[in-house]
């Protein structure tokens, strides 16, 4: 592997999820190479928090803020239907197809289907 | 990497997915032969999209990866695609069969793309949503094809059956069945709403109403596998009490379904013929048994997925994945059920769903294991490189995506050509039919017209010329030795226009025109015994007519058996005395 493709895989090399072989192929990579091991210690924010350790008001704090939140935000309406993101560009793209097929079927070229012509569908009956 | 660009390519393939299980239900352009041409054109675009919205998300990434726990489902699809290449590689006849391995490539592609990208409760959610809303409306269009009204070209082509927007009752049947579990799966999900429960079951109704409409016992035998598949593993693989009531309700409509129809006169025997397929089915697998082998192994693999994951998912508590699941399993399970059962296997242009569908469900079951390992190809190069690469990989994309849409035109010009065949314009039909282009469903077709065409307005050796190509593409195709053997008999080749008629005597032993033609080219190639023959045999098939013993009558005659022959003479003035009175009376 070279820098680029070791670089490529930063993120899954630091969360572990890399398959062993690749692992090891990383591993080698960064021995014999200073440059990307810097790299890669500063681009990774958890390779220095091994040791740390989470402060002991945590849970409470988290919990008040919450219950801050909670009280400060109406609740959420509910979605009757789901009108998300990924609604309107479908939606856009059946009507551009729909303009497009009718527009054809109307001033488009060639002859109706032959297949549903009276005298052929009498035939495929 | 710019996890903008990233997430942009990802939500273009999946609205490109949801626009294709929206429209490929739902497109018709009744200018092609075929109304449902269109079908393939928005498939293979669409396919194509799909494949390089994949494509240059790897690209922004710098690499392509592979969950670890898809990988056992991954391989027998990629094993069955280096399989349909090297079978289409090894074919002497590539043009004939380049629609359907391609078609097999981009249904492969799409199941593989699916497994590696939509493998969420969500997506299989929004899939199965805008796959309900084309099915509500094909099925309102059929509702409406019932009633009589039906604003377009096609109307009655198939007397009273319907077929909605699908082209064709068969074809219609599947999609309604494949729709039955997923629609059960959308009133089982539960983050669904009460007041689209209930839209659900109306949608049931319909669906079921509309199967028997169809009167197609393909049709209905599909529909009772998958309500039954669904019956069966929607409690199975989602074991809830909400899942009980989905699989009661399964089976009622399967009961209502099987009994409509039978009342509405579907025979009861032909729905037992349908189930006799099954055999068939099973020999058609064993002459290819590579191939079958591969999707065993493929079905097997998913199998053991599903059943994984489930026990996984029931342990998470993880609802609405449980029910995609179920649901998903219940699709595939009734779709390779009702391809056994129906005599042509599943009409092609509605299966193309259950692919994407499998892939979903392969990728519901790698989830199962979030944050396992990851096969990964890493680019080894910077980011300013690759984006180097987009101007070539747009311009792929362009070449490639030229080729559907000039099937697609190859398709008008071919029903073009035909309406001028109809009116007898052959120059014009010739112009047309030479402009279909290969690659093309109807090309082989199209040169046939062409030949065809060249015969009827007297050019018998440019017919000759093209059939040949015609044999070339794709031998014994339609009645190629009957036309060839016209063309011969017009330039007066008796031998090779006897010749001809053998060989389609020996494919379809029961054409009459075809022992009539014969009979006339062997008495005046001067073979009176093959001639002979031919005659008896086309006086066989069509005793009533005249014609037939004349012609038999001719060849006694040089037989120098006159007195045989003024008897058929005789047989033939009375038949043609009956044929006259019949009509008046
Ligand atoms: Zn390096």
């Amino acid at each position: 592997m070279n820098c680029e493709a070791v670089l490529n895989v930063e993120d899954l090399y630091t969360e572990d999820r890399l398959t062993p072989s690749r692992k090891a192929q990383v591993d080698a990579h960064l021995k014999s190479c200073p440059l990307c091991g810097g790299k890669l210690a500063k681009a990774s924010p958890l390779s220095g928090l091994k040791s740390a350790s989470a402060p002991k008001d945590l849970k409470e704090r988290m919990k008040k803020l919450l219950a801050k939140l909670e009280s400060a935000e109406p609740a959420p309406a509910p979605e009757a239907l789901s009108m998300d993101s990924e609604f309107w560009p479908v939606v856009a793209s059946i009507a551009i197809y729909l303009g497009l097929a009718l527009a054809l079927a109307w001033a488009g070229p060639g002859a109706p289907s032959q297949k549903y012509s009276p005298a052929t569908a009498e035939a495929l009956r | 990497m710019s996890a903008k660009m990233t997430s942009f390519w990802f939500r273009t393939s999946e609205t490109v997915l949801l626009v294709l299980a929206f429209m490929l239900p739902l497109a018709f352009f009744l200018r092609t032969y075929d109304g449902a041409a269109i079908k393939t054109t928005l498939f293979e675009a669409g396919t194509l999209v799909l494949a390089f919205a994949w494509l240059f998300k790897g690209l922004e990434r710098g690499r392509w990866e592979l969950p670890e726990s898809a990988r056992p489902l991954a391989l027998p699809a990629l094993a069955l695609l280096a399989w349909t290449i090297v079978v289409f590689a090894s074919s002497p006849y590539k043009l004939a069969v380049l629609p359907a391995a391609l078609k097999q490539v981009l249904l492969l592609l799409i199941y593989l793309i699916a497994l590696l990208e939509f493998g969420g409760a969500g997506s299989a959610r929004r899939l199965v949503g805008w796959l309900s809303a084309a099915a509500w409306l094909a099925g309102l269009y059929g509702f409406f094809q019932r009633l009589g009204f039906d604003p377009f070209l096609w109307k009655g082509s198939f007397g009273p059956r319907v077929f909605s927007t699908l082209g064709d009752p068969d074809r219609f049947g599947f999609f309604l069945a494949l729709c039955a579990p997923l629609t059960l799966t959308q009133w089982l999900d539960p983050e669904r709403d009460w007041f689209l429960r209930w839209l659900d079951a109306g949608l049931l109704i319909l669906l079921g109403a509309n199967a028997v409409w169809t009167q197609s016992a393909n049709a209905i035998v599909s529909f009772l596998a998958m309500c039954l598949a669904g019956a069966a593993i929607l409690p199975l693989v989602c074991p809830s009490k909400e899942s009980l009531k989905a699989a009661v309700l399964a089976s009622c409509l399967a009961l209502a379904v099987g009994g409509c129809a039978v009342l509405a006169g579907v025979d009861a025997k032909r729905l037992l013929e349908a189930l006799s397929a099954l055999g068939r089915s099973i020999a058609e697998a064993a002459q290819s048994p590579v191939a079958a082998g591969l999707r065993l192994w493929l079905a097997a693999a998913l199998a053991a997925a599903a059943w994984r994951a489930r026990r996984l998912f029931v342990k998470q508590g993880a609802l609405s994945e449980s029910c995609y699941l179920a649901g998903l399993c219940a699709a595939a399970v009734g779709s390779l059920a009702a391809s056994a059962l129906s005599p042509d296997g599943p009409p092609s242009s509605a299966s193309w769903l259950a692919w994407p569908l499998a892939g979903m469900l392969g990728g519901l079951t790698a989830l199962a294991r979030r944050g396992g390992a990851v096969i990964v190809i890493p680019l080894p190069m910077g980011e300013t490189a690759r984006q180097r690469l987009y101007a070539p990989a747009l311009l792929a994309f362009a070449g490639l995506a030229f080729f559907p849409l000039r099937w697609f035109d190859s398709e008008i010009e071919h029903n073009t050509a035909l309406y001028h065949c109809n009116r007898r314009d052959w120059d014009q039909a010739l112009a047309h039919f030479e402009r279909v282009s290969p690659g093309t469903e109807s090309y082989v077709m199209a040169q046939y017209g062409k030949a065809s065409a060249y015969l009827e307005s007297d050019r018998p050796s440019e017919a000759l010329a093209v059939y040949a190509a015609v044999e070339g593409l794709s031998p014994d195709f339609m009645r190629v030795h009957y036309e060839k053997a016209l063309a011969y008999a017009k330039l007066e080749d008796w031998n090779n226009a006897s010749a001809s008629h053998a060989r389609q005597a020996q494919l379809d032993p029961s054409f009459a025109a075809n022992y009539a033609g014969w009979a006339q080219s062997a008495k005046r190639a001067g073979d009176l015994i093959t001639a002979e023959m031919a005659a008896k045999a086309a006086m066989a098939l069509e005793p009533g007519d005249p014609a037939h013993q004349t012609a038999l009558a001719e060849i006694y005659m040089k037989e120098r058996r006159v007195a045989e022959a003024r008897k058929l003479e005789k047989q033939a003035a009375q038949l043609r005395r009956e044929a006259r009175k019949k009509p008046q009376g």
